[in-house]
């Protein structure tokens, strides 16, 4: 006869074999459901993390939610032309090498220095990797085209969604739950987007002046 | 308001532990990692002056207490999550010193190829076939290991 441990170590490696009758009637009972505490528990103990690289992981938050304006290098004055384009190159590789950078510069986006000029150039790097499975790419005319490497649409949509103004709704956790491989161009409509977005099956985009609306 | 430098250092400084908590709950390394960076995330847009590493888990704490919730009881089944989550709401789980306590007794109280059999069933989550594959023992040998296992481990938390 088997005892509610046994039931309880059957279920857990079979519980498609058990109806959800069944299997509410095994945990509504004490024994089994204290047991299963102790599972439960001592699973969440044992999970273990594997160490994270902070700045990898750092670098590809910054490309998530980092403000997408591109980067204005404002030169000095053109008699100090030498200089500009040194500065220019260590700007270059300063987006190369780390969008906290980036953000940053954003961040400190009011420039009161009184001695640059009204000359602005905008550097961008031609390829620039920002996370192990997120790139951000830039053409030769300085457009940008953003790959979402098996990202979740509920964390692909805010990124587009803030860089069109439009907030994101998600009726159902599932298709935000949907991994996709997208290419975002971000010289495209937002009804662009949104048409290549509902090509994949699973996903219903629709959307207002203020709202990308997901069914 | 937290600037973007400030929200650095934090991330920085704290990114760590929170990624532990958060896959300590969710049994899941890129959930976790969403879950830690959506709490960062939502630093950039509200007003808040005082961050502390506290305010931090608190925030992983309960999006992993929304993503359990969410699921059906035979996803939270399978996946070995908490049934009742009351405790996590109520914080007090995950707490070190029961986490302290569950890695002494697998370590332990446990035979060399039991502590490996839990590990792998629980702790990595494979199945019996997998864990059995693994260790190259068969299915009834895994399902005896854990038996004794959590006969050992229940014992152990009763008289403590």
């Amino acid at each position: 006869m088997k005892d509610y441990t046994d039931k309880l170590l059957d279920a857990l490696d079979h519980s498609e074999q058990l109806t959800d009758a069944e299997l509410d009637a095994l945990l509504q009972n004490e024994e089994a459901r204290d047991l299963y505490g102790i599972v439960n528990k001592t699973a969440d103990a044992l999970t273990e993390t594997p160490e994270p690289d902070v700045e990898k992981e750092w670098e590809h938050f910054c490309a998530l939610y980092g403000k997408r304006q591109p980067i204005i290098i404002r030169l000095i004055s053109g008699r100090h032309a030498a200089a500009a384009a040194i500065a220019g190159v260590v700007s270059l590789v300063a987006v190369a090498t780390t969008i906290g950078i980036r953000l940053a510069q954003n961040d400190r986006n009011t420039d009161s220095d009184s001695n640059i000029t009204k000359e602005a150039v905008t550097i961008n790097a031609s390829l620039t990797i920002v996370a192990p499975d997120t790139v951000r790419i830039a053409d030769e005319r300085g457009d940008y085209t953003t790959v979402f490497k098996d990202e979740r649409l509920d964390r692909i949509l805010p990124v587009i969604g803030r860089y069109y103004g439009k907030e994101v709704r998600i009726k159902n956790p599932e298709t935000g739950n949907l991994r996709l491989f997208f290419k975002w161009d971000e010289q495209l409509t937002i009804e662009e987007i949104v048409d290549q977005l509902n090509s994949f099956d699973q996903i219903s985009i629709k959307y207002d002046d203020k709202t990308l609306n997901v069914e | 308001m937290t600037t973007v430098k400030d929200i650095e250092q934090l991330f920085k400084s704290n990114y760590r532990t929170l990624l532990i908590l958060a896959n300590r709950l969710v049994h899941d390394e890129d959930e976790a990692r969403d879950i830690v960076h959506d709490v960062f995330a939502k630093l950039l847009t509200e007003d808040q002056r005082e961050v502390t590493p506290a305010y931090l888990a608190n925030g992983v704490r309960y999006a992993c207490l929304n993503l359990i919730r969410n699921r059906s009881v035979r996803e939270r089944f399978k996946n070995l999550y908490a049934l009742d989550t009351s405790e996590l709401s109520d914080d007090e789980w995950p707490d070190e010193t029961t986490i302290n306590m569950l890695n002494e007794i697998v370590d332990g109280r446990l035979t060399e190829q039991c502590r490996r059999v839990v590990k792998l069933r629980f702790g990595s989550r494979l199945s019996y076939r997998e864990t059995a594959e693994e260790l190259g023992i068969s299915e009834t040998a895994v399902y005896k290991h854990l038996r004794h296992a959590l006969n050992v481990i229940r014992q152990t938390l009763n008289e403590k």
